[in-house]
This record gives C-alpha cells, structure tokens and sequence, in this order.
C-alpha cells in the first residue's frame, strides 16, 4: 500500500538531530532526550518514527511485532526501503508496539563474541515512560546511579539482569513516548536487583 | 513518463504554464538527488552487467482530492535538476486525475513530444548529409 503521509520535512538535519537524540539515549542511558516532528502513521509514536526514518535505510532488516496496522510497513517502505524479516532472531531492528505480548529477549539476535555488534536493536513504543516499578540502574554513562520506573511486564528486568551477564553479548533498546526517547543499553546493570521477584 | 523525463525543461515550464490553476500538491518525497547504477546486457540478451553509475533525481507529489483520496505522482529524471523533477512528478499526478488527465495529454504531452520529434528528425537528417558509402572495388587478380 503506498502510503499518504511524508517523511521528515528537512531530510538531512531531521535525520541528524534524531541520530544525535538517539545517540544521547544510549550513550546517558536511562535519560530522556527529545526527537524532531514528523507526522507518524497510526500506530507509531512521534519518537519512534523519527527513529526508524533515522536508523532503517536500503540494507537493514526490521521485524514488525504482529498486529500493527498496515500503514506502518508500507510507510516504512516507502520512505526508508527497509526489508522486512521474517523472525527477530534475523533482525537488525525490532519494532515492538507492545511490550507486554513481546516474544522474550533471548528471542532476539545477542550477536556473537566475535561480531557482538550484529545484535537486534530493540525500539519499544510505551503509553508512559514512568509510573512502573522503580528500579535503580547503573554502568557506563551514569555517575553513581540512575533510577526510572518504566512500565514493564514483571517478567523484564530479569530478562534483562540475565543478560547483562552475557556481555558483550546482548541487545540494545530504545524507548519511545510522544517525542521522547529513553536509551537501554546492554551495559546499563541493574542494582540490588533481586532475580524471581517481580513487581 | 519518457517523454516527461527527457523533456527539455524550459518547454516543460513552457507548456505547464499554458495550464490554469494547477490543484495543489504537496510533497511525499522532496526532490532529492543520488546515484543510480545502470545496468545493460550484452546484445540484449547476455548476461547482465554493470555499465556504470548515473546521476538521478527522483521526486513523488502527492495531490488530495476533495474526497480525500490521493494521488501520488512519480517524477524520476536524469541529472540534478530538482524542478524538473518536480514538474515531471507534478503531470504524472495530473495524468491519473480524471479532470487534468485531457488538458495534460493536449497540452504537455502532445508539444513534447513533437518537440522530441523535430529535434530526433533534426538529428538524423544532420547525420545523413555527413553520411559516407563505402565501396569494395574487385580486384582484377583472378
């Protein structure tokens, strides 16, 4: 289907600035950074398309969580010409709409010890990005510790706690809100965090 | 499509301006310019191969009808002329409405392509004056 809404307006300085957010996202993991407008298609948030503008072009591959409208993927073709994978395990970007019936992490490409870098992105769309059960983050990028509540399913953070362990091994994530972005990198910890609880 | 892309674009802005109150249209896609490679096949049949890069610019406007349903166009020239781009993708949008479709085809269609005609038969007929037969004479050997 081919889509009736534009990209960005000003391609080259939209693209850069997004790419700077989103390079603050990870780099200051846990911290908000804002995005450039762009009119995204039902079914994505502001940031998250000005992301995927961003990040997918000719010769990456993104998978699509099941279920959203079908205005995304032909968007996305139209203005990135992205390729679609069929599994995430085969995805260099995962577009995930909805946290709670995501597949678990260990679904997704972690990379290998010699290419770590060939791991699935992770972009998460959230109705909020606060109000969930506080937990408290550290490693690279943050000075001492961070706190953030993001509204995840309990069964997360020790997903993610697990796979802090494999590093290098692992996935990145980004979260998405309105015009907000909030990085998660693999070597963003958590503390005091006990395994088996949830929240 | 042809004929708009190959169109020089002075006739084009020529014949568009001959055109009253051409709808509004927005962009999907700016004009934007990059590298296309062009491959060919040897006799038309070989294998094909890469025959080398060219410079593109590739543009799609977008005009919303008063029922809301939209027509894109597809503008897609050779070299780094924006406008052109523009304007090629603008009279094939208009070429799918059902009001401009006539008026395009009279209008713009129909004087480029009889400028590309004169301009082709220019050509040829510059080409056979210059033209020289070649004649192998029998030797009287045998």
């Amino acid at each position: 289907m081919l889509t009736q809404l534009p990209g960005f307006l000003d391609p080259v300085h939209d693209s850069q600035q997004t790419f700077r957010a989103l390079l603050d996202a990870l780099s200051q993991p846990g911290l908000r950074q804002t995005t450039v407008a762009v009119t995204p298609p039902d079914g994505l948030t502001l940031s998250c398309a000005a992301a995927v503008l961003t990040l997918l072009d000719l010769e990456t591959t993104v998978w699509l969580q099941p279920g959203l409208p079908a205005a995304v993927p032909g968007w996305l073709l139209f203005h990135t010409g992205c390729q679609f994978a069929e599994t995430p395990q085969a995805a260099d970007f995962a577009l995930i709409w909805q946290i709670a019936t995501a597949p678990p992490l260990t679904t997704f490409q972690w990379g290998s010890p010699e290419y770590p870098e060939a791991s699935t992105s992770l972009l998460v769309q959230l109705p909020t990005l606060q109000g969930g059960r506080p937990v408290t983050l550290q490693g690279p990028g943050i000075l001492g510790e961070r706190e953030i509540a993001l509204p995840v399913p309990g069964d997360f953070w020790p997903q993610w706690q697990a796979m802090t362990k494999r590093y290098p091994l692992g996935v990145d994530s980004w979260w998405f809100n309105g015009d907000q972005v909030l990085g998660l990198p693999r070597t963003t910890r958590l503390v005091d965090f006990e395994e088996g609880t949830s929240a | 499509m042809a004929t708009l892309a190959k169109a020089p674009l002075a006739l084009l802005e020529d014949c568009l301006q001959t055109l009253d109150a051409v709808p509004s249209y927005q962009f999907l896609r700016p004009p934007e310019t990059g590298l296309t490679m062009v491959r060919g096949r040897l006799e038309g049949t070989g294998d094909p191969f890469n025959l080398g890069e060219m410079t593109l610019t590739r543009c799609v406007v977008q005009i919303v009808q008063p029922d809301q349903s939209a027509i894109a166009g597809f503008g897609y020239v050779a070299g780094r002329s924006h406008r052109h781009a523009e304007l090629a993708a603008l009279c094939d949008a208009l070429l799918q409405h059902v009001d401009w479709a006539d008026g395009v085809h009279a209008q713009v269609l129909a004087p480029l392509q009889a400028a590309a005609q004169t301009q082709q038969a220019t050509a040829a007929a510059q080409t056979e004056a210059t033209r020289v037969n070649f004649f192998t004479l029998k030797r009287g050997e045998s």
